[in-house]
């Protein structure tokens, strides 16, 4: 073998494993945000039932809920923003130049706001027909993350070729899980089994791509 | 083997022969300065000239080549109690650097399936080299 040819050959081979160490930081920051939601879910839900527990008045115990919940999602928010720039800044060097960013990350916002106006519209909807407790809670969230996370994987999918599984897998086991939810009776035990399937959900979609980002980083996919 | 297998192969190793030698990414202090900041994101001077080992001078000089075509650009950020000039990659710099790595990978794709099978590289990749190192400015650098 030639000189030239050695020496091609180990700067083809070093600039492979950065590519994959990219790929790697790429698919663990979908991971973190996953895990950010699912934890996010599980301390909002424990904080609020202790709440709930005070014994506070109906207007206290309301407005402890509503700063909280707002608390939580500012905070995921900021990691949200914070995650997806930092991948976005990646999938500009991984992916082909022609992949149309901008119009990627708009239709993803365009699904998410469809999906929680939906969300948002059955939750009402419910709740004039009837549903009471944590149902029309239920059916609101439910939908909205379900159907964003199907609508985010459809969109990821018309414009790559190799996409992760995991928010159609989501968005089905959340759509899923909406009848096993309202079927249950007592309303803080629906609340909790709400909680728990959003959280566990997430988790496992977390668990899942870190997985899925160690396999790439050892070389066993690209 | 076909004579569009030699092609193709003449085709891979010429494109990343290019994508290393077109533009400032053909010197190895700038691609390595350029793989720092999409890696670990906004990095100030120091952190850079720690990481690459270079002195002051020489790191400015190759900082103000990429700033000047457009692939870094320097900013004050806030580290601790203090602004610090820090350097990010701008999309232009991504996409340049993209160029090179997708190239290095589907070259990789050859030349590392002879070698996980024990076998030399096609003969056709010593052929693509020679015909290559003259036409790529990159090549006396490797």
């Amino acid at each position: 073998m030639t000189e030239g040819l050695k020496n091609l050959k180990e700067i083809a081979k070093t600039l492979e494993s950065v590519r994959r160490y990219l790929s790697y930081q790429r698919i663990m920051a979908s991971s973190r945000l996953y895990a950010w939601w699912s934890v996010a879910c599980l301390v909002g839900g424990a904080i609020s039932l202790t709440i709930g527990e005070l014994g506070l008045s109906p207007r206290a115990e309301g407005t402890s809920i509503l700063l909280l919940w707002v608390t939580i999602g500012t905070l995921i928010t900021r990691a949200y923003f914070s995650e997806s720039s930092r991948i976005a800044e990646l999938a500009r060097t991984l992916l082909e130049e022609k992949t149309p960013s901008e119009r990627v990350g708009l239709t993803q916002g365009l699904g998410w706001a469809v999906s929680f106006g939906l969300g948002c519209s059955a939750g009402w909807v419910a709740a004039r027909a009837g549903l009471r407790g944590t149902g029309p809670l239920a059916v609101a969230l439910c939908l909205a993350l379900g159907l964003g996370n199907i609508l985010t994987w459809a969109s990821l999918k018309r414009y790559f070729e190799r996409i992760t599984p995991e928010p159609a897998v989501v968005g089905v086991s959340l759509l899923a899980s909406l009848p096993l939810i309202l079927s249950i009776k007592g309303e803080v035990i629906q609340y909790l089994a709400l909680l728990l399937a959003i959280s566990l959900t997430y988790a496992g979609a977390s668990a899942s791509l870190a997985f899925r980002a160690r396999r790439v980083l050892l070389g066993g996919s690209k | 083997m076909g004579a569009s297998k030699s092609e193709e192969l003449e085709g891979v190793v010429r494109e990343f022969l290019e994508a290393m030698g077109e533009g400032p990414l053909s010197h190895p202090s700038r691609l390595a300065i350029m793989l720092i900041l999409v890696m670990r994101g906004r990095t100030t001077f120091s952190e850079l000239q720690q990481i690459l080992g270079l002195t002051p001078g020489n790191l400015g000089s190759h900082l103000e080549k990429l700033e000047r075509e457009g692939y870094v650009e320097k900013f004050r950020c806030l580290r601790g109690l203090r602004y610090l000039t820090c350097y990010r990659s701008t999309r232009r710099g991504s996409l340049a650097l993209g160029r090179v790595l997708r190239s290095a990978s589907n070259l990789w794709e050859i030349l590392g399936a002879a070698e996980s099978a024990g076998r030399a590289p096609p003969k056709e990749a010593e052929g693509a080299v020679n015909r290559s190192w003259g036409s790529s400015t990159s090549c006396r650098r490797l």
